[in-house]
């Protein structure tokens, strides 16, 4: 009877241990989990706010370079035309003046006038590209592919997407725009190539548009961190909730495949 | 020891409900819940001491302490689970158990003996909704620390005692024909899980509090 008390003792003192042991691991790695996995998401939630103020700063910081740009042009153009177009005015003597000396006032005036009318609409085309908002998308591209040729690149252009781009919203379409501006800004700033490839389609239910040059391509261009024109476009991607992929950095040339959800 | 079972485990019970009864009615459904289970063990262990005190035997009201302990703590986990289905096996598994407790007091374990098959299947019962509670929350986007959360304390404290106690509870009948002084030890030991699951209980109360 004694040896069978001290075993039921025994055994019950051994679970009793056993499961308190159990039960104490258990919450020690559910608690230990739990907490890891909110720090995780604390975490990430900081690098995502992280990243919304880098976007914001290089929202700000490009409008700023975008100001000093127009101010720019606006001094070193319109402003040198209006100088010059002042002194012909000054040196137009009215005791001297002769019917020929007027003619050539008159010429010489009527030229800086239309040198100043030239700037700015270089300038109002710049800002805003009127063939956007008065014939769309798809035009201001055909213009685009125009003027690229001229730095020596050559562009060959894909657009089977010509008839969902007009029911597009403008805010959806200067996005757009904005961002092959970007992207051809940026091959022929910086990626030494000499043919530029754009293909537009839609697939189930996307946008699809890919953009590749042959230049020498992301990882050989820049230092891996995303310059302002890469955040810029991402930043205008997120305002009209469009993805984007980087295509392959360690080859050489540069690719971007963006996705745009269509509005059903 | 016998000061230990007697009186000590006995009024631990005022800890958690000293901390419980600060602030009652801004504390959480469940927290309340927890209360009233508090109010009710305490009340059935001063009575429990008293029949003790005058050597009236006291195993009778342990059936129905069984009953009762599981109904409030089925409460208690009826207001923290979050799904209707988990909502209605608790009370789907509360009426069988009266019914069950009912057949074994009348056909297996008369009340003069201790209920351990009851009372074992109660403490597996309650380990496998504190596990049912463990699981839903590692399913829902936690926001604060798990030492943070209230309802981690007090589940943990139940986990503790009713994990620890089962096999005490299995074996009672068996325990009761052991030594006096062995009875002593394992009987203590039962009161430590108690004393535990109450500090538990409070830490959770008084996380409450600090919300």
């Amino acid at each position: 009877m004694n040896a069978v008390s001290d075993n039921i003792f025994l055994l019950v003192i051994g679970g009793m241990g056993g499961a308190i042991l159990l039960v104490v691991l258990f919450i020690a790695l559910h608690m230990r989990n739990q907490n890891r996995l909110l720090l995780e998401r604390e975490l990430m939630q900081e690098k995502e706010i992280e990243h919304q103020k880098s976007l914001l700063a290089t929202v700000i910081q490009s409008q700023e370079a975008e100001r000093r740009r127009i101010g720019q042009d606006l001094h070193d153009d319109v402003g040198a035309a209006l100088s010059r177009l002042r002194l012909t005015v000054d040196m137009l003597n009215a005791n001297t003046i002769t019917p020929e000396n007027f003619k050539t006032f008159s010429a010489s005036c009527k030229q800086e006038i239309d040198h100043i009318i030239t700037d700015v609409r270089h300038i109002s085309h710049n800002l805003s590209p009127p063939r956007l908002a008065l014939f769309g998308f798809n035009a201001a591209l055909e213009d685009l592919t125009d003027i690229i040729p001229r730095s020596g690149i050559k562009l060959t252009l894909d657009n089977s997407a010509m008839d969902i781009m007009p029911n597009l919203d403008i805010t959806v379409t200067t996005a757009l725009y904005r961002i092959f501006e970007e992207l051809v800004n940026n091959t022929i700033k910086h990626a030494a190539a000499n043919a530029i490839t754009i293909k537009l389609y839609p697939e189930s239910g996307y946008l699809i548009m890919n953009y590749s040059d042959n230049g020498i391509g992301l990882k050989s261009s820049g230092s891996g961190k995303a310059g302002m024109g890469m955040q810029n476009m991402e930043s205008r991607l997120s305002m009209i909730n469009a993805s984007y992929e980087l295509g392959p950095q360690d080859t050489k040339g540069f690719s971007i495949n963006i996705k745009y959800t269509l509005p059903v | 020891m016998l000061f230990f079972i007697l009186y000590v485990i006995v009024y631990s019970v005022f800890i958690p409900a000293v901390a419980g009864s600060v602030r009652f009615k801004k504390h959480s459904p469940s927290s309340r819940a927890l209360f009233y289970f508090l109010l009710f063990s305490g009340t059935v262990d001063i009575v429990v001491l008293q029949f003790t005190l005058h050597n009236i035997n006291s195993t009778p009201g342990l059936h129905f302490y069984t009953v009762g302990e599981l109904l409030s703590l089925s409460y208690f986990f009826y207001q923290i689970f979050n799904t209707g289905l988990k909502k209605r096996v608790i009370v789907i598994v509360a009426i069988s158990f009266v019914i069950l407790s009912i057949i074994n007091t009348c056909f297996f374990q008369s009340l003069h003996q201790d209920n351990t098959y009851t009372r074992s299947l109660e403490a597996l019962i309650l380990i496998a909704y504190c596990f049912m509670y463990f699981d839903q929350e590692s399913r829902i986007r936690q926001t604060i620390k798990w030492e943070k959360k209230p309802a981690n304390w007090f589940v943990t404290g139940l986990l503790v005692y009713f994990a620890g106690a089962f096999f005490l509870f299995l074996f009672s009948n068996i325990i009761t024909k052991l030594s006096y002084s062995t009875q002593n030890i394992l009987w203590g030991l039962h009161g430590a899980l108690q004393i535990i699951m109450y500090l538990l209980i409070t830490a959770g109360y008084i996380n409450e509090r600090g919300k």
